[in-house]
Protein backbone atom coordinates (compact mmCIF):
# COMPACT_ATOMS: atom_id res chain seq x y z
CA UNK A 1 0.00 0.00 0.00
CA UNK A 2 2.70 2.53 0.61
CA UNK A 3 4.40 1.85 -2.73
CA UNK A 4 1.21 2.32 -4.32
CA UNK A 5 0.77 5.62 -2.29
CA UNK A 6 4.08 6.71 -2.88
CA UNK A 7 2.70 6.19 -6.40
CA UNK A 8 -0.23 8.46 -6.16
CA UNK A 9 2.03 11.10 -4.79
CA UNK A 10 4.58 10.85 -7.55
CA UNK A 11 1.36 10.90 -10.00
CA UNK A 12 -0.16 14.12 -9.13
CA UNK A 13 3.30 16.12 -8.13
CA UNK A 14 4.76 15.60 -11.61
CA UNK A 15 2.59 17.81 -14.20
CA UNK A 16 2.06 21.26 -14.00
CA UNK A 17 -1.91 20.47 -13.40
CA UNK A 18 -1.36 20.48 -9.22
CA UNK A 19 -0.44 24.02 -9.19
CA UNK A 20 -2.34 25.79 -12.21
CA UNK A 21 -4.81 24.56 -10.09
CA UNK A 22 -3.60 25.68 -6.84
CA UNK A 23 -3.00 28.94 -8.59
CA UNK A 24 -6.35 28.98 -10.19
CA UNK A 25 -7.88 27.56 -6.49
CA UNK A 26 -6.05 30.68 -4.87
CA UNK A 27 -7.05 33.51 -7.26
CA UNK A 28 -10.80 32.59 -7.53
CA UNK A 29 -11.85 32.44 -4.29
CA UNK A 30 -9.80 35.65 -3.32
CA UNK A 31 -11.40 37.39 -5.87
CA UNK A 32 -15.20 36.48 -4.89
CA UNK A 33 -13.89 37.12 -1.08
CA UNK A 34 -12.73 40.47 -2.15
CA UNK A 35 -16.12 41.01 -4.15
CA UNK A 36 -17.75 40.15 -0.98
CA UNK A 37 -15.91 42.69 0.95
CA UNK A 38 -16.94 45.45 -1.20
CA UNK A 39 -20.31 44.60 -1.83
CA UNK A 40 -21.18 44.75 2.49
CA UNK A 41 -18.79 47.53 2.67
CA UNK A 42 -20.52 49.85 0.25
CA UNK A 43 -23.87 47.85 0.01
CA UNK A 44 -24.63 47.60 3.76
CA UNK A 45 -27.16 50.15 4.16
CA UNK A 46 -29.23 48.82 1.28
CA UNK A 47 -29.17 45.00 2.54
CA UNK A 48 -32.23 45.28 5.10
CA UNK A 49 -34.40 43.14 5.89
CA UNK A 50 -36.89 44.37 4.18
CA UNK A 51 -34.96 44.09 1.28
CA UNK A 52 -34.53 40.21 2.38
CA UNK A 53 -31.08 40.45 3.62
CA UNK A 54 -30.24 39.30 7.31
CA UNK A 55 -26.70 40.71 7.81
CA UNK A 56 -24.53 40.37 11.18
CA UNK A 57 -23.08 42.14 12.54
CA UNK A 58 -19.34 43.16 13.74
CA UNK A 59 -16.87 39.89 13.89
CA UNK A 60 -19.39 37.52 12.41
CA UNK A 61 -20.05 39.70 8.93
CA UNK A 62 -16.09 39.21 8.94
CA UNK A 63 -16.55 35.69 9.56
CA UNK A 64 -19.59 35.28 6.98
CA UNK A 65 -17.32 36.73 4.32
CA UNK A 66 -14.43 34.00 5.30
CA UNK A 67 -16.86 31.40 4.91
CA UNK A 68 -17.52 32.38 1.37
CA UNK A 69 -14.03 30.97 0.49
CA UNK A 70 -15.57 27.23 1.09
CA UNK A 71 -18.74 28.59 -1.11
CA UNK A 72 -16.06 29.58 -4.12
CA UNK A 73 -13.50 27.36 -2.92
CA UNK A 74 -15.11 23.31 -2.29
CA UNK A 75 -15.38 22.68 -6.56
CA UNK A 76 -11.46 22.81 -6.17
CA UNK A 77 -10.07 19.87 -4.09
CA UNK A 78 -13.39 17.52 -5.55
CA UNK A 79 -12.24 18.34 -9.11
CA UNK A 80 -8.41 16.77 -7.42
CA UNK A 81 -9.84 14.11 -6.25
CA UNK A 82 -12.31 13.37 -9.59
CA UNK A 83 -8.83 14.37 -11.78
CA UNK A 84 -7.25 11.57 -9.45
CA UNK A 85 -9.39 8.80 -11.02
CA UNK A 86 -10.66 10.22 -14.38
CA UNK A 87 -7.66 12.00 -15.21
CA UNK A 88 -6.15 8.26 -15.41
CA UNK A 89 -8.62 6.63 -17.48
CA UNK A 90 -8.13 10.67 -19.88
CA UNK A 91 -4.26 9.52 -20.68
CA UNK A 92 -4.75 5.67 -20.09
CA UNK A 93 -2.41 5.89 -17.73
CA UNK A 94 -4.76 3.32 -16.15
CA UNK A 95 -2.62 0.76 -17.35
CA UNK A 96 0.72 1.24 -16.50
CA UNK A 97 -0.94 1.97 -13.15
CA UNK A 98 -2.65 -1.34 -13.27
CA UNK A 99 0.38 -3.41 -14.71
CA UNK A 100 2.35 -1.72 -11.50
CA UNK A 101 0.14 -2.57 -8.76
CA UNK A 102 -2.94 -5.08 -10.38
CA UNK A 103 -5.17 -5.11 -7.29
CA UNK A 104 -7.99 -1.97 -7.87
CA UNK A 105 -9.23 -2.26 -4.62
CA UNK A 106 -5.71 -1.19 -3.50
CA UNK A 107 -5.29 1.70 -5.94
CA UNK A 108 -8.58 3.30 -5.73
CA UNK A 109 -7.90 2.86 -1.76
CA UNK A 110 -4.38 4.25 -2.57
CA UNK A 111 -6.28 7.75 -4.18
CA UNK A 112 -8.91 8.11 -1.88
CA UNK A 113 -5.94 8.34 0.83
CA UNK A 114 -3.37 10.24 -0.85
CA UNK A 115 -6.39 12.49 -1.82
CA UNK A 116 -6.86 13.58 1.61
CA UNK A 117 -3.50 15.58 2.11
CA UNK A 118 -3.82 17.18 -1.56
CA UNK A 119 -7.42 18.31 -0.96
CA UNK A 120 -5.96 19.93 2.21
CA UNK A 121 -3.87 21.67 0.41
CA UNK A 122 -5.99 23.19 -1.93
CA UNK A 123 -8.02 23.78 1.03
CA UNK A 124 -5.44 25.84 2.97
CA UNK A 125 -4.78 27.49 -0.14
CA UNK A 126 -8.47 28.87 -0.06
CA UNK A 127 -7.70 29.84 3.22
CA UNK A 128 -4.55 31.79 2.16
CA UNK A 129 -6.63 33.66 -0.40
CA UNK A 130 -9.45 34.41 2.27
CA UNK A 131 -6.92 35.86 4.46
CA UNK A 132 -4.74 37.90 1.53
CA UNK A 133 -7.59 38.89 0.33
CA UNK A 134 -10.78 39.42 2.72
CA UNK A 135 -8.61 39.96 5.66
CA UNK A 136 -6.53 42.87 3.78
CA UNK A 137 -9.12 44.81 1.99
CA UNK A 138 -11.35 44.36 5.40
CA UNK A 139 -8.50 46.19 7.31
CA UNK A 140 -8.14 48.40 4.48
CA UNK A 141 -11.44 49.44 4.25
CA UNK A 142 -11.96 50.03 8.26
CA UNK A 143 -13.79 47.15 8.97
CA UNK A 144 -13.23 44.25 11.67
CA UNK A 145 -11.01 41.43 10.67
CA UNK A 146 -12.02 38.86 13.21
CA UNK A 147 -8.67 37.80 12.95
CA UNK A 148 -8.48 38.13 16.65
CA UNK A 149 -11.47 36.11 17.70
CA UNK A 150 -10.74 32.36 17.99
CA UNK A 151 -13.92 31.42 16.48
CA UNK A 152 -12.77 32.67 13.30
CA UNK A 153 -9.58 30.63 13.53
CA UNK A 154 -11.53 27.04 14.70
CA UNK A 155 -13.61 28.07 11.59
CA UNK A 156 -10.59 28.20 9.06
CA UNK A 157 -9.84 24.64 10.47
CA UNK A 158 -13.65 23.61 9.95
CA UNK A 159 -13.37 24.70 6.39
CA UNK A 160 -10.07 23.09 5.67
CA UNK A 161 -12.04 19.98 7.01
CA UNK A 162 -15.22 20.48 4.95
CA UNK A 163 -13.21 20.64 1.48
CA UNK A 164 -11.00 18.08 2.51
CA UNK A 165 -14.11 15.76 2.50
CA UNK A 166 -15.26 17.36 -0.33
CA UNK A 167 -11.85 16.22 -2.44
CA UNK A 168 -13.02 12.51 -1.20
CA UNK A 169 -16.65 13.08 -2.80
CA UNK A 170 -14.17 14.16 -6.19
CA UNK A 171 -12.49 10.30 -6.07
CA UNK A 172 -16.03 8.48 -5.78
CA UNK A 173 -17.86 10.82 -8.62
CA UNK A 174 -14.30 10.56 -10.52
CA UNK A 175 -14.74 6.55 -10.37
CA UNK A 176 -17.90 5.96 -10.83
CA UNK A 177 -17.94 8.43 -13.84
CA UNK A 178 -14.23 7.63 -15.04
CA UNK A 179 -14.65 10.15 -17.91
CA UNK A 180 -12.86 13.07 -16.88
CA UNK A 181 -14.74 16.05 -18.93
CA UNK A 182 -18.29 14.19 -18.14
CA UNK A 183 -16.84 14.37 -13.92
CA UNK A 184 -15.54 17.61 -13.97
CA UNK A 185 -19.20 18.74 -15.90
CA UNK A 186 -21.01 16.80 -13.36
CA UNK A 187 -19.21 18.51 -10.18
CA UNK A 188 -19.77 22.17 -11.74
CA UNK A 189 -23.17 21.54 -12.87
CA UNK A 190 -24.09 20.66 -8.96
CA UNK A 191 -22.20 22.71 -7.22
CA UNK A 192 -22.51 25.95 -9.36
CA UNK A 193 -25.95 25.26 -10.46
CA UNK A 194 -28.10 22.76 -9.28
CA UNK A 195 -27.11 23.25 -5.94
CA UNK A 196 -27.31 26.93 -5.41
CA UNK A 197 -30.89 27.06 -7.40
CA UNK A 198 -32.06 24.19 -4.90
CA UNK A 199 -31.32 25.82 -1.81
CA UNK A 200 -32.52 29.47 -3.31
CA UNK A 201 -35.87 27.55 -3.76
CA UNK A 202 -36.57 28.57 0.62
CA UNK A 203 -36.56 32.20 0.21
CA UNK A 204 -38.68 31.82 -3.81
CA UNK A 205 -41.52 29.72 -1.87
CA UNK A 206 -41.16 31.39 1.57
CA UNK A 207 -40.87 28.27 3.86
CA UNK A 208 -38.27 25.99 5.12
CA UNK A 209 -37.54 22.74 2.88
CA UNK A 210 -35.56 20.52 5.62
CA UNK A 211 -34.07 18.12 3.01
CA UNK A 212 -31.96 20.76 1.19
CA UNK A 213 -29.82 20.27 4.46
CA UNK A 214 -28.87 16.90 3.35
CA UNK A 215 -27.00 17.76 0.13
CA UNK A 216 -23.42 17.66 -0.26
CA UNK A 217 -23.14 21.67 -0.22
CA UNK A 218 -25.22 22.05 2.48
CA UNK A 219 -23.27 19.53 4.57
CA UNK A 220 -20.03 21.40 3.70
CA UNK A 221 -21.76 24.72 4.82
CA UNK A 222 -22.96 22.48 8.45
CA UNK A 223 -18.73 20.99 8.61
CA UNK A 224 -17.45 24.99 8.15
CA UNK A 225 -20.58 26.32 10.12
CA UNK A 226 -21.31 28.85 8.33
CA UNK A 227 -22.94 29.65 4.76
CA UNK A 228 -23.98 32.45 1.98
CA UNK A 229 -27.33 31.42 2.19
CA UNK A 230 -27.98 32.31 5.85
CA UNK A 231 -27.64 35.72 4.57
CA UNK A 232 -31.15 35.13 2.91
CA UNK A 233 -32.45 33.07 5.58
CA UNK A 234 -34.82 33.96 8.78
CA UNK A 235 -32.52 35.73 11.59
CA UNK A 236 -29.09 34.70 9.19
CA UNK A 237 -27.77 32.07 11.75
CA UNK A 238 -27.86 29.27 8.89
CA UNK A 239 -30.64 27.89 10.08
CA UNK A 240 -32.22 24.18 8.58
CA UNK A 241 -28.30 23.10 8.75
CA UNK A 242 -26.75 20.15 10.63
CA UNK A 243 -24.90 20.04 13.58
CA UNK A 244 -21.26 19.97 12.95
CA UNK A 245 -20.86 15.86 13.51
CA UNK A 246 -23.62 14.49 11.95
CA UNK A 247 -22.76 16.97 8.89
CA UNK A 248 -18.83 15.87 8.91
CA UNK A 249 -20.15 11.68 9.49
CA UNK A 250 -22.65 12.34 6.25
CA UNK A 251 -20.34 13.87 4.04
CA UNK A 252 -17.79 11.49 4.68
CA UNK A 253 -20.59 8.89 4.34
CA UNK A 254 -21.06 10.27 0.88
CA UNK A 255 -18.03 10.05 -0.03
CA UNK A 256 -17.34 6.39 0.77
CA UNK A 257 -20.64 5.68 -0.98
CA UNK A 258 -19.75 7.23 -3.97
CA UNK A 259 -16.31 5.31 -3.80
CA UNK A 260 -17.28 2.15 -3.22
CA UNK A 261 -20.26 2.19 -5.85
CA UNK A 262 -17.41 3.73 -8.31
CA UNK A 263 -15.31 0.51 -7.73
CA UNK A 264 -18.23 -1.91 -7.91
CA UNK A 265 -19.69 -0.21 -10.89
CA UNK A 266 -16.97 0.92 -12.72
CA UNK A 267 -13.38 0.69 -11.69
CA UNK A 268 -13.48 -2.94 -11.32
CA UNK A 269 -14.47 -3.28 -15.34
CA UNK A 270 -11.81 -4.35 -18.27
CA UNK A 271 -9.80 -1.01 -19.23
CA UNK A 272 -11.09 0.15 -22.26
CA UNK B 1 7.17 -18.00 -18.50
CA UNK B 2 3.62 -17.01 -19.67
CA UNK B 3 1.18 -20.11 -19.98
CA UNK B 4 -2.08 -19.15 -21.87
CA UNK B 5 -5.22 -22.03 -21.31
CA UNK B 6 -8.13 -21.97 -22.82
CA UNK B 7 -8.86 -18.55 -23.09
CA UNK B 8 -11.40 -17.11 -24.32
CA UNK B 9 -13.28 -13.58 -24.75
CA UNK B 10 -16.45 -12.47 -25.82
CA UNK B 11 -18.06 -9.34 -26.31
CA UNK B 12 -21.61 -9.61 -26.80
CA UNK B 13 -22.01 -12.04 -29.75
CA UNK B 14 -18.18 -11.26 -30.65
CA UNK B 15 -15.86 -13.77 -29.85
CA UNK B 16 -12.45 -11.96 -30.01
CA UNK B 17 -9.84 -15.09 -29.00
CA UNK B 18 -11.48 -18.58 -28.69
CA UNK B 19 -9.79 -20.98 -26.52
CA UNK B 20 -6.37 -20.10 -26.99
CA UNK B 21 -3.52 -22.09 -25.42
CA UNK B 22 0.11 -20.93 -25.81
CA UNK B 23 3.01 -20.87 -24.18
CA UNK B 24 6.27 -18.80 -24.46
CA UNK B 25 9.74 -20.49 -23.00
CA UNK B 26 12.50 -19.31 -21.30
CA UNK B 27 15.52 -17.85 -23.51
CA UNK B 28 13.40 -17.34 -26.28
CA UNK B 29 11.72 -14.74 -28.41
CA UNK B 30 7.78 -15.95 -29.38
CA UNK B 31 6.25 -14.35 -32.28
CA UNK B 32 3.00 -13.42 -31.27
CA UNK B 33 1.62 -13.10 -34.88
CA UNK B 34 -2.04 -12.55 -36.85
CA UNK B 35 -3.65 -9.84 -38.85
CA UNK B 36 -5.12 -6.65 -37.21
CA UNK B 37 -8.17 -7.43 -35.33
CA UNK B 38 -7.03 -10.95 -34.50
CA UNK B 39 -7.10 -10.64 -30.78
CA UNK B 40 -3.30 -10.17 -30.17
CA UNK B 41 -4.24 -7.31 -27.96
CA UNK B 42 -6.78 -8.22 -26.22
CA UNK B 43 -4.98 -11.79 -25.51
CA UNK B 44 -2.29 -9.93 -24.04
CA UNK B 45 -4.49 -8.00 -22.22
CA UNK B 46 -6.52 -10.53 -20.17
CA UNK B 47 -2.77 -12.29 -19.72
CA UNK B 48 -2.17 -8.70 -17.93
CA UNK B 49 -5.47 -8.35 -15.64
CA UNK B 50 -7.05 -5.35 -17.64
CA UNK B 51 -9.41 -7.49 -19.33
CA UNK B 52 -11.27 -10.60 -17.92
CA UNK B 53 -11.40 -13.05 -19.75
CA UNK B 54 -14.72 -15.35 -20.69
CA UNK B 55 -13.04 -17.95 -20.07
CA UNK B 56 -9.51 -19.81 -19.13
CA UNK B 57 -6.26 -18.36 -17.62
CA UNK B 58 -3.48 -17.03 -18.41
CA UNK B 59 -0.47 -17.67 -15.71
CA UNK B 60 2.92 -16.44 -14.93
CA UNK B 61 4.89 -19.19 -13.51
CA UNK B 62 1.68 -20.65 -12.87
CA UNK B 63 0.38 -17.72 -10.93
CA UNK B 64 -2.58 -15.09 -12.48
CA UNK B 65 -0.99 -11.93 -12.59
CA UNK B 66 -3.75 -10.04 -10.60
CA UNK B 67 -2.20 -12.58 -8.03
CA UNK B 68 1.41 -11.21 -8.56
CA UNK B 69 3.23 -9.93 -5.41
CA UNK B 70 5.39 -7.22 -7.16
CA UNK B 71 4.46 -8.04 -10.88
CA UNK B 72 6.97 -5.53 -12.26
CA UNK B 73 9.55 -7.71 -10.97
CA UNK B 74 8.49 -10.88 -12.98
CA UNK B 75 6.67 -9.27 -15.98
CA UNK B 76 7.33 -6.53 -17.80
CA UNK B 77 4.75 -5.25 -20.63
CA UNK B 78 4.32 -2.53 -23.34
CA UNK B 79 0.63 -2.31 -25.05
CA UNK B 80 0.15 0.72 -26.37
CA UNK B 81 2.51 3.64 -27.24
CA UNK B 82 0.54 6.11 -26.02
CA UNK B 83 -0.40 5.44 -22.33
CA UNK B 84 1.48 8.19 -21.38
CA UNK B 85 0.52 12.30 -19.60
CA UNK B 86 1.85 14.48 -22.06
CA UNK B 87 2.87 16.42 -19.51
CA UNK B 88 5.00 14.19 -17.67
CA UNK B 89 8.79 13.50 -18.08
CA UNK B 90 10.16 10.22 -19.38
CA UNK B 91 11.95 10.17 -16.25
CA UNK B 92 9.05 11.08 -14.11
CA UNK B 93 6.53 8.36 -15.47
CA UNK B 94 9.72 5.80 -15.62
CA UNK B 95 9.90 6.92 -11.42
CA UNK B 96 6.74 7.11 -10.81
CA UNK B 97 6.03 3.04 -11.99
CA UNK B 98 9.20 2.69 -10.06
CA UNK B 99 8.11 3.79 -6.71
CA UNK B 100 4.63 1.36 -7.47
CA UNK B 101 6.95 -1.59 -7.46
CA UNK B 102 9.58 -0.46 -4.85
CA UNK B 103 13.00 0.20 -7.23
CA UNK B 104 14.90 2.84 -6.96
CA UNK B 105 16.12 5.71 -8.95
CA UNK B 106 19.51 4.55 -10.14
CA UNK B 107 17.37 1.17 -12.31
CA UNK B 108 15.87 4.53 -13.93
CA UNK B 109 18.31 6.09 -15.28
CA UNK B 110 19.66 3.02 -16.64
CA UNK B 111 16.56 1.87 -18.25
CA UNK B 112 16.24 5.27 -19.51
CA UNK B 113 20.06 5.07 -20.49
CA UNK B 114 19.21 0.68 -22.02
CA UNK B 115 16.77 2.42 -25.12
CA UNK B 116 18.58 5.57 -26.00
CA UNK B 117 16.32 8.05 -24.01
CA UNK B 118 19.11 9.12 -21.35
CA UNK B 119 19.45 12.48 -22.92
CA UNK B 120 15.20 12.99 -23.12
CA UNK B 121 14.85 11.95 -20.04
CA UNK B 122 13.89 15.40 -19.16
CA UNK B 123 11.68 16.00 -21.75
CA UNK B 124 7.73 16.03 -21.42
CA UNK B 125 5.95 13.19 -23.44
CA UNK B 126 3.99 15.03 -25.26
CA UNK B 127 6.41 16.31 -27.46
CA UNK B 128 7.97 12.84 -28.26
CA UNK B 129 7.50 11.18 -31.45
CA UNK B 130 6.04 7.78 -31.80
CA UNK B 131 9.75 6.22 -32.14
CA UNK B 132 10.69 7.69 -28.32
CA UNK B 133 7.30 6.62 -26.73
CA UNK B 134 7.76 3.07 -27.92
CA UNK B 135 11.44 3.26 -26.73
CA UNK B 136 9.64 4.47 -23.10
CA UNK B 137 7.73 1.69 -23.43
CA UNK B 138 10.34 -0.27 -23.64
CA UNK B 139 11.98 1.43 -20.50
CA UNK B 140 9.04 0.93 -18.41
CA UNK B 141 8.62 -3.20 -19.57
CA UNK B 142 12.36 -3.68 -18.33
CA UNK B 143 12.06 -1.64 -15.40
CA UNK B 144 11.83 -4.35 -13.14
CA UNK B 145 14.48 -6.70 -14.69
CA UNK B 146 11.67 -9.18 -15.32
CA UNK B 147 11.98 -13.00 -16.41
CA UNK B 148 9.05 -12.19 -19.42
CA UNK B 149 8.51 -9.54 -21.59
CA UNK B 150 5.48 -9.10 -23.37
CA UNK B 151 5.58 -6.49 -26.22
CA UNK B 152 2.54 -5.38 -28.27
CA UNK B 153 3.88 -4.16 -31.66
CA UNK B 154 7.13 -2.87 -30.21
CA UNK B 155 8.41 -1.96 -33.59
CA UNK B 156 5.40 0.63 -34.44
CA UNK B 157 6.58 3.80 -34.89
CA UNK B 158 10.54 3.04 -35.13
CA UNK B 159 12.57 3.97 -37.60
CA UNK B 160 14.63 1.59 -39.78
CA UNK B 161 17.61 2.07 -37.23
CA UNK B 162 15.13 1.86 -33.97
CA UNK B 163 13.90 -1.32 -35.71
CA UNK B 164 17.46 -3.08 -36.12
CA UNK B 165 18.16 -1.91 -32.69
CA UNK B 166 14.89 -3.59 -31.33
CA UNK B 167 15.87 -6.77 -32.79
CA UNK B 168 19.51 -6.69 -31.01
CA UNK B 169 17.69 -6.45 -27.96
CA UNK B 170 15.34 -9.05 -27.98
CA UNK B 171 17.88 -11.36 -28.83
CA UNK B 172 20.06 -9.90 -25.87
CA UNK B 173 17.13 -10.02 -23.68
CA UNK B 174 16.13 -14.02 -24.60
CA UNK B 175 20.23 -14.72 -24.59
CA UNK B 176 19.93 -13.66 -21.08
CA UNK B 177 17.26 -16.33 -20.20
CA UNK B 178 14.33 -14.15 -20.58
CA UNK B 179 11.08 -15.14 -21.98
CA UNK B 180 10.09 -12.69 -24.78
CA UNK B 181 6.72 -12.68 -26.91
CA UNK B 182 6.48 -9.70 -29.35
CA UNK B 183 3.05 -9.10 -31.07
CA UNK B 184 3.44 -8.39 -34.83
CA UNK B 185 1.14 -8.34 -37.85
CA UNK B 186 3.71 -8.65 -39.87
CA UNK B 187 5.90 -11.69 -40.14
CA UNK B 188 8.76 -10.13 -42.08
CA UNK B 189 9.13 -7.17 -39.30
CA UNK B 190 9.39 -9.93 -36.37
CA UNK B 191 11.06 -13.10 -38.85
CA UNK B 192 14.66 -11.91 -38.00
CA UNK B 193 14.37 -11.57 -34.76
CA UNK B 194 11.93 -15.06 -33.22
CA UNK B 195 12.49 -17.91 -32.40
CA UNK B 196 9.08 -19.47 -31.83
CA UNK B 197 5.68 -18.26 -33.97
CA UNK B 198 2.55 -18.74 -32.39
CA UNK B 199 0.14 -17.88 -35.35
CA UNK B 200 -3.61 -16.47 -34.90
CA UNK B 201 -6.52 -15.84 -36.82
CA UNK B 202 -9.96 -14.86 -35.75
CA UNK B 203 -8.69 -15.47 -32.36
CA UNK B 204 -8.32 -19.11 -33.02
CA UNK B 205 -4.43 -20.57 -32.96
CA UNK B 206 -3.74 -21.70 -36.40
CA UNK B 207 -0.38 -22.25 -36.09
CA UNK B 208 2.66 -22.74 -33.28
CA UNK B 209 6.14 -24.43 -33.94
CA UNK B 210 9.39 -23.22 -34.39
CA UNK B 211 10.20 -20.28 -37.37
CA UNK B 212 12.12 -23.45 -38.94
CA UNK B 213 9.01 -25.51 -38.17
CA UNK B 214 6.88 -22.93 -40.16
CA UNK B 215 9.76 -22.24 -42.47
CA UNK B 216 9.38 -26.11 -43.25
CA UNK B 217 5.75 -26.17 -44.07
CA UNK B 218 5.76 -23.44 -46.94
CA UNK B 219 6.00 -24.20 -50.24
CA UNK B 220 8.08 -22.70 -53.31
CA UNK B 221 5.80 -21.49 -55.95
CA UNK B 222 7.39 -20.27 -59.12
CA UNK B 223 5.99 -18.56 -61.95
CA UNK B 224 7.79 -19.67 -65.10
CA UNK B 225 6.69 -18.88 -69.01
CA UNK B 226 8.61 -21.53 -71.38
CA UNK B 227 8.92 -20.43 -74.94
CA UNK B 228 8.31 -24.04 -76.28
CA UNK B 229 5.57 -25.78 -74.47
CA UNK B 230 6.31 -28.73 -75.67
CA UNK B 231 9.51 -29.17 -74.25
CA UNK B 232 8.72 -27.63 -71.33
CA UNK B 233 6.02 -29.87 -70.86
CA UNK B 234 8.68 -33.01 -71.19
CA UNK B 235 11.28 -31.75 -68.68
CA UNK B 236 7.88 -31.10 -66.03
CA UNK B 237 7.02 -34.79 -66.49
CA UNK B 238 10.59 -35.96 -66.40
CA UNK B 239 11.23 -34.12 -63.27
CA UNK B 240 7.69 -35.06 -61.61
CA UNK B 241 7.63 -31.37 -60.76
CA UNK B 242 4.10 -30.57 -60.04
CA UNK B 243 2.68 -27.96 -62.15
CA UNK B 244 -0.60 -25.52 -61.75
CA UNK B 245 -1.93 -23.03 -64.45
CA UNK B 246 -0.35 -19.43 -63.59
CA UNK B 247 -1.69 -16.00 -64.01
CA UNK B 248 1.64 -14.42 -64.61
CA UNK B 249 2.43 -11.34 -63.14
CA UNK B 250 4.20 -9.66 -65.66
CA UNK B 251 1.44 -9.78 -67.98
CA UNK B 252 -0.35 -12.34 -70.88
CA UNK B 253 2.56 -14.23 -72.07
CA UNK B 254 2.79 -14.30 -75.93
CA UNK B 255 1.09 -16.58 -78.51
CA UNK B 256 1.76 -20.31 -78.10
CA UNK B 257 3.56 -19.49 -74.74
CA UNK B 258 2.14 -20.91 -71.11
CA UNK B 259 2.53 -19.34 -67.68
CA UNK B 260 2.94 -22.31 -65.05
CA UNK B 261 3.42 -22.24 -60.83
CA UNK B 262 5.83 -24.69 -60.34
CA UNK B 263 5.45 -26.22 -56.58
CA UNK B 264 8.13 -27.43 -55.05
CA UNK B 265 11.56 -26.93 -56.40
CA UNK B 266 12.84 -23.39 -56.05
CA UNK B 267 13.79 -20.92 -58.87
CA UNK B 268 17.15 -21.55 -58.76
CA UNK B 269 16.51 -25.56 -59.24
CA UNK B 270 14.36 -25.36 -62.23
CA UNK B 271 16.62 -22.70 -63.92
CA UNK B 272 19.26 -24.89 -63.46
CA UNK B 273 17.28 -28.01 -65.01
CA UNK B 274 15.80 -26.24 -67.94
CA UNK B 275 19.39 -24.67 -68.49
CA UNK B 276 20.94 -28.00 -68.43
CA UNK B 277 18.35 -29.75 -70.59
CA UNK B 278 18.02 -26.41 -73.06
CA UNK B 279 14.76 -25.35 -72.11
CA UNK B 280 14.15 -21.76 -73.11
CA UNK B 281 12.44 -20.17 -70.54
CA UNK B 282 10.82 -16.59 -70.71
CA UNK B 283 9.93 -16.06 -67.02
CA UNK B 284 11.47 -16.96 -63.62
CA UNK B 285 9.70 -15.76 -61.05
CA UNK B 286 9.81 -16.51 -57.07
CA UNK B 287 6.30 -15.87 -56.13
CA UNK B 288 6.12 -13.95 -52.54
CA UNK B 289 8.74 -15.08 -50.25
CA UNK B 290 7.97 -18.65 -48.79
CA UNK B 291 7.25 -17.75 -45.33
CA UNK B 292 5.66 -14.60 -45.96
CA UNK B 293 3.31 -16.94 -48.53
CA UNK B 294 2.82 -19.08 -45.39
CA UNK B 295 1.78 -17.28 -42.99
CA UNK B 296 -0.90 -15.47 -45.19
CA UNK B 297 -2.17 -18.78 -46.29
CA UNK B 298 -2.11 -19.65 -42.54
CA UNK B 299 -4.24 -16.20 -41.79
CA UNK B 300 -5.90 -16.14 -45.44
CA UNK B 301 -9.31 -14.33 -45.75
CA UNK B 302 -9.36 -13.64 -42.15
CA UNK B 303 -7.19 -10.11 -42.06
CA UNK B 304 -10.75 -8.17 -42.76
CA UNK B 305 -11.00 -5.33 -39.57
CA UNK B 306 -14.22 -6.51 -37.77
Amino acid sequence: MIATLRMEFRKYFTTRTWWALLLITFVWTGLNVATMVLAIHFGRSEMTAEQGFFLPSGDAVARLIYSMGTTFGYVFPAIVGAMSVAGEYRHQTITPTLLTDPARWRVLAAKFLSVVPLSALYAVTVVVGCLVFGSALLAALGEPTALGDVKTWEMFARMILAMTLWGLVGVGLGALLTNQMVAIVTLLGITMFLEPTLRSLPMLIGRDIPALAYLPGALGDAVTGATLFSMFGPGGTGAGLLGFLPATALLLLYAVVLTAAGYLLRFRRDIP
Amino acid sequence: MLEVEHLTKRFGTLTAVDDLSFTTRPGRVTGFLGPNGSGKTTTLRMALGLTTPTSGRATFDGVPYQRLKNPTRLVGAALEASAFHPGRTAKDHVRMLADGAKIGKARCDQVLEMVGLAAAADRRVGGFSMGMRARLGLAAAMLGDPQVLLLDEPANGLDPEGIVWMRDLLRALADDGKSVLVSSHLLAEVQQSVDDVVIIAHGRLVHTSTLAGLAREHENRTEVIAADPGAWGRLVAEQGWTVQPGEPSAGPPSAGQQAMVVVGPTAAQIGRTAFAAGVELHQLATQRSGLEATFLALTEGQGTIR
